[in-house]
């Protein structure tokens, strides 16, 4: 039996409508086996997915300062590049809001240096000699996410809702001070207002599916996290608009279909892998190695929680070198200082030439609203009902 | 600047023209009866009836093309008797509207006559483009002219154009420019603009008149299809089809049968819901934030797609409409409804796909009452109004008026939902109900109104109001029911529907309310609406078919 989101519909009537899609549900996972007649089923469209956020109101979490502003950053990198102040100042004066000398953006962009010749410092970040100072570091003991090695070591971090000791988040270690990522559950950063709102636009939804026989009791659950064949469509305010309904793409790369259980109405998963695929110009592909899944429905039927694991830690960085200058000028990122950050900071899978790690644990807060997923069957099943 | 100057004076001679044609159709209209003081609904008078922006472009569109665009807003007309259409007849012209008339015009012309257009518009070659050419500027205009004007042009009309058109072809050394502007001119002519009726004495019968051959076509083309008359109709006009009974039930049964009734259909309904208050309907969107313009187009649509579908597609009884399960609903409107409906394309585009949906047995959303076009739209934008619904309902759909309310009414306590006092909009207007004043007005609105409660402002489903369970129960002239379902069956059974539908219908095809001497062709109307089942298509058939639908009374010049 289906039942969605109660607090607008009563429970009788939406069950009769989402009959065809309950009833097909058990395939979907392919757990028919294990699914009851009665098992319960709440479809969500991914409203918000960004690097999850708990900074200190009053910065004490970064005890070093945050990144500079875009001036700043701009005086200290042509200094470091020994450019003389009385030309670096008259450049500098000559930035008026949004925009920047081209001699700026020339001597940014093409700061790199191979062999004495300037190269594209974005694509070829090595080239560029690490300003760390630009990117200081997160000392606060408080990170959303979760002990992915199962050691408690010295640098992890304490979950605030968990209160899970040993969480491996190092990409906030990396990026917490950051302006533009400082944020909490409630106040989401701007880097993800920004990016995530260019990034639901452009890409197919994502959209999750948890099933269990009864959602309101400890229990095995299921949790599909895929993709739909449709973007999300927004609302009056510019969120997601709620109750639409997604086709469910059946490429099967992008099928997370995952187990794990309900205790205390949390919904506690672990894979070993975890893909979606994303938005080329945002993030490519969510590649998480160990994921653990944190979700809890709440009482107005929204989905909510935390999705942690190992990212590549190259993609990560091009999630912000893919928009270059733009990020520096406009955010005060040092894009080469936030590779070698990323970089330095990366914690799990080294290479086994060069012994260097290519991941770096990261958490991501997820929030959902209510939505009708139909896959293959369950499209068919319900024009055929019409 | 030379271009410009020649424009101007263009210009100015066209708009004087009209101006003055304006005039002289007013007084011959006067001299018919249908001015001077006489309101239109109290006598069975021919109308002057100004084309509504619909119908202008939908004429325009037939004519050019559908990509012609209509750059510009027509000036609005006063809601009549219940219709815009009625109120069409009685409106006038500003000097600002007619500029608005002309620019438009202008626009239209320019683009109807531009190198894309032209060669499937035109008739004829000219000589040259550079020069006017009579020949063929009067083959265009004997081409357009019927069509636009819905009647041939007279010698005059057409000397008219063609002169403007060679003078102009002259002044700016272009055939085409000369052309577009001489049209462009006709398109602000009042025999455009404006539904002329003309008479005709009725032949053997000293003093009657009906309406002329052409008027006929206009009228039933306009009834049926909200459209002029194509080629077929005024080809019936002009071989004198139209003069017999049995010519004209051969074309109203070709109008009838065609898919344009659809269009038809949708302008009267649309006309008789109030629709076009959908232009200006918006939401709070911090309590309402799924409600988007395109919610409200598609939520009007909706309730076009049911009707149509119930009324022509089905040949359903009228009275259906308020209790039919069918209904179309698109994937947006799937996400208000809570209701899922599949993209049908590849990648989820267009979003206003449409899908056919039929509510379960037991599903609270029955009837067009209950459809977001209706309950959305006679809501404030951030609550509902038990008093507007049923406001609406006793005045749209049972021709029934209910009084303004008084100027001094206190209404602060039906306005603040968040009074712990009053939790549901019942108790607030039941504390508002116990000034003297208004509680005889509320006892006729209101208790429709509170069975639609469980729509909110913007048509979602709810049972509560700040967290109290809403009593939908009311009666309706002494019928009873407990929810929106219950009060779709009342109103089915009302007679008044149906007295009132044959009411719009018929005032809509005339123009006008029905006059007393018609009384008696009303109630055979009703009669015959019942013997075919409550079958709105058959109605429509009667009416048009009727001697009186053509027949006028005209005042006698002194």
């Amino acid at each position: 039996m289906a039942l969605a989101h109660p607090n607008r519909y009563g429970r009788s009537t939406l069950t009769r409508r989402l009959a065809a899609s309950a009833l097909s549900a058990a395939a979907f996972f392919g757990l028919a086996a294990q699914t009851t007649a009665s098992a319960e089923t709440r479809d969500f469209v991914v409203r918000w997915f960004m690097q999850a956020a708990n900074s200190y109101a009053d910065n004490s979490d970064c005890p070093e300062g945050l990144n500079p502003l875009p001036e700043e950053m701009v005086r200290r990198q042509l200094k470091a590049l020994g450019m003389p102040e009385g030309q670096r100042e008259e450049l500098i004066a000559g930035i008026n809001g949004g925009s920047s000398p081209p001699e700026i953006r020339e001597a940014l962009v093409y700061r790199g240096r191979v062999n004495g010749e300037p190269v594209h410092a974005y694509t070829y970040p090595t080239s560029v000699p690490d300003l760390p100072e630009l990117i200081p570091e997160n000392k606060g003991p408080l990170a959303y996410g979760f002990n992915l090695d199962g050691k408690v070591k010295a640098g992890d971090f304490t979950d605030p809702d968990s209160m899970e000791r040993g969480v491996d988040n190092a990409f906030w270690r990396a990026a917490g001070c950051l302006m533009n990522h400082r944020g909490t559950r409630t106040q989401r950063p701007t880097h993800g207002e920004q990016h995530w709102d260019l990034q639901r636009d452009k890409q197919p939804a994502w959209v999750v599916r948890v099933t269990a026989d009864d959602l309101t009791k400890d229990g095995p659950v299921t949790v599909f996290f895929g993709r739909a064949m449709e973007r999300p469509w927004r609302d009056a305010n510019g969120d997601v608009r709620k109750y639409s309904t997604f086709r469910v793409d059946p490429d099967v790369r992008w099928q997370n279909k995952l187990t794990g259980t309900i205790k205390n109405g949390v919904i506690n998963v672990t894979t070993d892998q975890m893909h979606l695929l994303g938005d080329p110009y945002v993030l490519v592909d969510l590649d998480l190695s160990k994921a653990h899944l944190r979700l809890t429905i709440l009482p107005d039927g929204n989905l909510e929680g935390v999705i942690g694991g190992y990212l590549p830690w190259l993609t990560v960085f091009y999630e912000y070198g893919s928009s270059g200058y733009t990020s520096e000028f406009m955010i005060g990122v040092n894009l080469p200082a936030m590779y070698y950050a990323l970089r330095r900071n990366a914690d799990g899978y080294p290479d086994p030439k060069t012994g260097e790690n290519t991941r770096i644990s990261t958490a991501y807060r997820v929030n959902g609203a209510p939505a009708f997923l139909l896959t293959k069957d369950e499209e068919s099943k319900l024009s055929s009902n019409k | 600047m030379k271009m410009k100057n020649k424009s101007t004076w263009f210009s100015r001679k066209t708009l004087s023209i009209a101006a003055t044609v304006m005039a002289c159709g007013a007084l011959s209209t006067g001299a018919m009866g249908a001015g001077a003081g006489l309101s239109s609904s109290e006598v069975d008078a021919p109308t002057l009836r100004r084309l509504t922006a619909q119908q202008y472009q939908r004429m325009i569109a037939d004519l050019f093309g559908p990509d012609v665009k209509i750059a510009g807003r027509f000036e609005p007309v006063q809601r009549q008797g219940g219709l815009l259409e009625v109120g069409t007849s009685t409106v006038g012209l500003t000097s600002s509207g007619l500029e608005q008339y002309d620019a438009i015009a202008r626009g239209v012309a320019a683009e109807a006559l531009d190198a894309e257009h032209r060669n499937v518009l035109m008739p004829c070659k000219p000589a040259a483009e550079n020069a006017p050419d009579q020949a063929c500027a009067q083959q265009f205009f004997n081409f357009v002219g019927p069509h636009l004007y819905r009647r041939p042009l007279t010698t005059e009309e057409l000397s008219v154009q063609v002169d403007l058109a060679t003078d102009a072809a002259k002044n700016l050394k272009s055939f085409y420019r000369g052309l577009e502007l001489s049209l462009a001119s006709m398109l602000v002519q009042p025999q455009f603009i404006y539904r002329q009726e003309r008479v005709v004495p009725v032949k053997g019968t000293p003093g009657r008149f009906e309406l002329d051959a052409y008027s006929k076509a206009s009228r039933l083309s306009f009834f049926f299809w909200d459209a002029a008359p194509d080629e077929q109709l005024l080809a019936a006009a002009k071989t004198g089809k139209l003069d017999s009974a049995k010519g004209i039930a051969q074309e109203v049964d070709r109008l009838l049968a065609s898919p344009r009734l659809e269009d038809g259909m949708r302008a009267f309904f649309s006309d008789m819901l109030g629709f076009s208050e959908f232009d200006t309907l918006a939401k709070d969107a911090a309590l309402y934030p799924n409600y988007t313009r395109q919610v409200a187009e598609d939520a009007r649509e909706q309730t076009y797609r049911t009707i149509v579908n119930h009324l022509i597609n089905e040949k359903g009884d009228y009275r259906g409409l308020f209790t039919t399960r069918k209904t179309f609903l698109t994937p947006i409107l799937g996400s208000m409804y809570q209701v899922p409906i599949a993209h049908k394309s590849p990648n989820g585009y267009p979003e206003t796909a449409w899908a056919a949906h039929e509510y379960p047995e037991g599903d609270p959303r029955v009837g067009i009452l209950t459809q977001m076009s209706f309950v959305s739209l006679h809501s404030h934008p951030g609550r509902t109004s038990p008093t507007l619904r049923g406001k609406a309902l006793r005045e749209m759909i049972m021709c029934q008026r209910v009084p303004d309310p008084p100027g001094a009414v206190e209404f602060t306590v039906v306005q603040d939902t968040s009074n712990p006092l009053y939790k549901t909009a019942r108790d607030r207007l039941n504390a508002h109900a116990t000034e003297a004043m208004c509680t005889g007005c509320h006892k006729i609105t209101d208790p429709m109104g509170l069975a639609l409660e469980n729509f909110d402002s913007d048509g979602a489903f709810r049972t509560t109001e700040n967290g109290v369970t809403l009593d939908t129960s009311g009666t309706l002239d002494r019928a009873s029911f407990v929810d929106a379902p219950s009060l779709g069956k009342a109103v089915h059974d009302n007679p008044a529907i149906t007295m009132c539908l044959v009411n719009r219908l018929t005032s809509y095809s005339l123009g006008r309310g029905p006059a007393k001497s018609e009384a008696a062709w009303v109630k055979s109307l009703n009669e015959a609406f019942a013997t075919q089942g409550y079958r709105v298509p058959d109605l429509m058939r009667t009416i048009a078919t009727s001697p009186e639908f053509y027949q006028v009374s005209v005042s006698q010049p002194e």
